[in-house]
C-alpha cells in the first residue's frame, strides 16, 4: 500500500512543481471563482420581507456548509416524492462525494502535519471510501445513461452540462483504475480493504503485462486522475454544480410544516 | 444587435431568491408539471431555461468582470427569448411546488418581469394596455368604475361601517358577478353586517404580475384608507390573486402592516361551518369535482376549506382531479397569459376541463374569478356537458 505522502513521490522530480502550479492554480480558481458567485447573495434587498430576508452573507454561508447536512439534502427527500430511480442517483451523489471529500481532507491534513494515518482510522476507512468511490461512479453513470441513452421525454439543457457531468465521471473512473493499479498483485488480503480497488486490481492482472507497462500506466493514470480531479475543482464554480453550495438552502427555506410530500404520478400521459 | 444592461438585476430579489439561480440543477422536473408546456411543447419557454438565462445575465452585470470593464453588452435575441419565456407563463408556480431544490418560482418570475420592464423590453403583446386601463379607470379591463358594483343584489343589505369589510375585485365585479352575488349572499344569510368600499379600485395585482409596479402603492393606498375608514377589521376576499396581492404584497406597498386582517370568502364560510354557524341543506345530484385555483392553494395555502365546504353538502357525489391540491393544472387566465396570448390560455382551461370530465364530473366547481371567466370562455369551443360553477354561487343555492 502507498501513503498519500508515497502517492506523490510518484510525480516524477521535474514535474512536481508544475504539478503543484497546477493543483494550487486550480484551487485558487475555485475559490475566487466560489466567492464571485456567493457574493451575489448579499447584494438582493434586506427589508425583512420573505425568508432568509434579513440575513447576511456569513449567515448565508453557514447555511450552505450546515444544511448540506440536512435529512432533506442527505436523503434526497424532495427527490424520492418525484422520482425513486433519481432519488437513489442522488443519494450515490451526496454519500459518495462526501465520503471522498472527507477521506482528501483528513489525508490531506495528517499529511501537512507529516504524520501517518492511525492505523485504526485507515483500516475502517479504507473500505468505506472504496465503497465511495464505486457508488458515486454508479450515480454518474445513471446520470449519464439518463442524459444521452434514455432522455426524459421532456428535457432541455445546454451541453456545458453535459461535458461537465463527463468530466466528473473521468476524474472518478480515474481514481477508481488508479487503485486498481495500486492493488495490482496484491492478494487477497487487500480484498478486505479495498474490494472494489482490489477486484479491480485482480482484473488487471489478468492482463498478464511486464513491470514497466504497469507502471507507465500508473503515472499516466495518475496524472489523467490529477488533471480531471484539478479541471473538476477549478470548473465547479462556473458551472451548475455549484448548486452543490446553493441547492440546500433554498431546500430547507421551502420545508414548511403543512409540506405534503406524497407520491405522485408526475407525468400527464395526454400531454402533448 | 445589442443592449447594454446597466440597471442592477438584484436590488428587488431577496437573498433568497438571488441563491435560487444558483441552486436550480436543471433536474427537468418541473417540466413534466407546466402547463403551458403541456400546450406548446416548446422546452425553451421553461423553468430551467429562464433561471439560467437570467442567472447568466446576474452574473454578468454584477461579476467580476462587470466591475472592471463596465456593464456588458446582451444579444437582444437572448433577451426577447428571455421575455417570450418569462411572460408565456401564468405564474401558476406548480414548477415550485414540485422542485426538487425548493425554488418558489411563483415569487420569482414577477421580480424578472419587473426588472424587463425596466429595461424597457417588457411587459408582451396586449399586456401593456394592463397600465393604461387601470389608471384611467381603475379596473384592468376598462370597464367603467360606476359599474363597479352594478352585480349588487338590492336586497342585500350593506353597511356604512363594519368590521367587516368585503373587497370585490376586479374579476368579480366585471367578469364573475355570480361568485360576488354568492359571497354577499352568504353573508346576509348569516346576518353577518359587512361593508364595501364604493370607491374601491383594483388591488394591483394585474399590474404587479407583469412587473409594472409604478402604480402599485397608489392603488393600495387607495384601497387600504378606504376600508380603514368604514372600520373594517377583517377584510374578506373572493378572489385568490387578490387574496394573495392583499397578504403577500400590499404591507410591502403599503409601507406599514395593515390595519385588518385578510381573510379569504371560502376560509371564512369554512370558520363558521366548523363552529356550526353555517349549515347546507339542499343537496346537489351532480358529480361535483373542485378545481384548485393557483393563488389560493399554492399561493396563500388555502386547499382543505374548499373542500370542508363543499363536504357540507347533503349526501354530495365528489371526486378529485388527478391533478389536484398543491399540484393542480392551471387554468391558463394567470400571470396575464390570458392577454398576450389568450388561444394558448384558452387551449390550458380545455385541459383543465378534460382532466374533470375524465373522472366523470358533472360539475367542476372553481373558487376563482379568473379562472370562471377562463372556462366558460374555453367552455364556447368545445362539445361538453360539463357544468363550470363557482363555489360562492354555488353555496348561495344550497342554504
Amino acid at each position: 500500500m502507498q501513503s498519500l505522502f508515497q502517492s506523490f513521490s510518484v510525480i516524477p522530480s521535474p514535474w512536481r512543481v508544475p504539478f503543484y502550479a497546477a493543483g494550487i492554480l486550480a484551487v485558487l480558481l475555485a475559490l475566487g471563482g466560489t466567492w464571485a458567485r456567493v457574493r451575489l447573495w448579499g447584494m438582493g434587498r434586506k427589508d425583512g420581507r420573505g425568508p432568509l430576508a434579513d440575513a447576511g452573507l456569513g449567515h448565508l454561508i453557514w447555511l450552505s456548509l450546515t444544511k448540506l447536512f440536512s435529512t432533506d439534502c442527505l436523503f434526497a427527500r424532495r427527490v424520492f416524492v418525484r422520482s425513486r430511480w433519481r432519488g437513489w442517483m442522488v443519494i450515490a451523489f451526496v454519500w459518495g462525494s462526501l465520503a471522498l471529500a472527507a477521506a482528501v481532507f483528513l489525508s490531506t491534513g495528517f499529511y501537512l502535519l507529516n504524520r501517518a494515518m492511525p492505523a485504526g482510522l485507515d483500516q475502517w476507512a479504507s473500505p468505506v471510501l472504496d465503497a465511495a468511490g464505486l457508488i458515486l461512479l454508479l450515480g454518474l453513470l445513471a446520470a449519464l445513461a439518463r442524459r444521452y441513452l434514455f432522455p426524459p421525454q421532456r428535457w432541455i439543457s445546454v451541453s456545458a452540462d453535459g461535458a461537465l457531468l463527463i468530466l466528473f465521471t473521468l476524474a472518478v473512473f480515474s481514481g477508481l483504475l488508479l487503485e486498481g493499479l495500486r492493488l495490482a498483485g496484491s492478494g487477497w488480503e487487500a480484498g478486505l480493504r479495498w474490494p472494489v480497488g482490489a477486484s479491480l486490481g485482480a482484473a488487471l492482472n489478468w492482463l498478464n503485462r511486464q513491470p514497466e507497462f504497469w507502471e507507465r500506466l500508473y503515472l499516466a493514470t495518475y496524472l489523467a486522475h490529477a488533471g480531471f480531479g484539478f479541471s473538476l475543482v477549478a470548473y465547479v464554480p462556473f458551472s451548475k454544480l455549484f448548486h452543490l453550495f446553493a441547492a440546500q438552502i433554498t431546500t430547507s427555506a421551502a420545508r414548511r410544516a403543512s409540506f405534503n410530500l406524497t407520491l405522485r404520478e408526475p407525468h400527464d400521459e395526454n400531454a402533448h | 444587435m445589442k443592449t447594454r444592461i446597466e440597471l442592477s438585476l438584484v436590488d428587488n430579489l431577496t437573498p433568497l431568491q438571488l441563491i435560487a439561480f444558483d441552486a436550480c440543477t436543471r433536474c427537468n422536473e418541473c417540466l413534466n408539471w407546466c402547463p403551458v408546456l403541456d400546450v406548446t411543447g416548446d422546452e425553451r419557454l421553461t423553468t430551467p431555461e429562464k433561471i439560467r438565462i437570467y442567472g447568466d445575465l446576474i452574473r454578468a452585470r454584477h461579476g467580476l468582470l462587470s466591475t472592471l470593464a463596465g456593464p456588458p453588452e446582451v444579444e437582444n435575441a437572448l433577451l426577447e427569448r428571455l421575455k417570450e419565456a418569462l411572460y408565456t407563463c401564468t405564474t401558476c408556480g406548480r414548477c415550485g411546488e414540485v422542485c426538487e431544490v425548493g425554488i418558489n418560482t411563483q415569487q420569482l418570475w414577477p421580480a424578472m418581469r419587473e426588472k424587463l420592464v425596466e429595461m424597457g423590453i417588457g411587459p408582451m403583446g396586449a399586456q401593456d394596455q394592463t397600465g393604461p386601463l387601470t389608471a384611467e379607470y381603475h379596473n384592468p379591463y376598462g370597464r367603467p368604475h360606476a359599474e363597479r358594483f352594478a352585480w349588487l343584489p338590492p336586497d342585500v343589505e350593506v353597511a356604512g361601517h363594519a368590521e367587516i369589510g368585503f373587497y370585490v375585485g376586479c374579476s368579480g365585479a366585471y367578469v364573475a358577478q355570480p361568485m360576488v352575488v354568492g359571497a354577499v349572499r352568504a353573508f346576509a344569510h348569516r346576518g353577518i353586517p359587512f361593508t364595501l368600499f364604493p370607491d374601491e379600485w383594483c388591488c394591483g395585482f394585474p399590474l404587479f404580475i407583469i412587473g409594472e409596479n409604478e402604480q402599485v402603492a397608489e392603488l393600495v393606498r387607495h384601497n387600504v384608507e378606504g376600508f380603514a375608514a368604514r372600520g373594517v377589521k377583517k377584510l374578506l376576499v373572493s378572489c385568490p390573486c387578490c387574496t394573495f396581492m392583499l397578504r403577500e404584497r400590499w404591507p410591502e406597498f403599503y409601507g406599514a402592516e395593515l390595519p385588518f386582517e385578510i381573510v379569504h370568502t371560502t376560509q371564512f364560510i369554512a370558520e363558521m361551518i366548523a363552529a356550526g354557524q353555517f349549515k347546507l341543506t339542499k343537496s346537489v345530484s351532480d358529480r361535483l369535482t373542485y378545481h384548485d385555483p393557483c393563488y389560493l392553494s399554492r399561493g396563500v395555502r388555502i386547499i382543505d376549506e374548499p373542500r370542508a365546504v363543499i363536504a357540507q353538502i347533503p349526501n354530495v357525489d365528489f371526486v378529485e382531479m388527478a391533478h389536484c391540491r398543491e399540484r393542480s393544472r392551471c387554468c391558463g387566465a394567470g400571470g396575464g397569459l390570458r392577454r398576450c396570448d389568450p388561444a394558448l390560455s384558452v387551449e390550458m382551461a380545455r385541459r383543465l376541463m378534460a382532466d374533470a370530465e375524465a373522472v366523470g364530473a358533472d360539475t367542476l366547481v372553481i373558487d376563482c374569478p379568473a379562472c370562471f371567466e377562463r372556462m366558460h370562455l374555453a367552455q364556447g369551443g368545445m362539445v361538453t356537458d360539463l357544468k363550470i360553477v363557482d363555489l360562492m354561487e354555488l353555496v348561495s343555492q344550497l342554504f
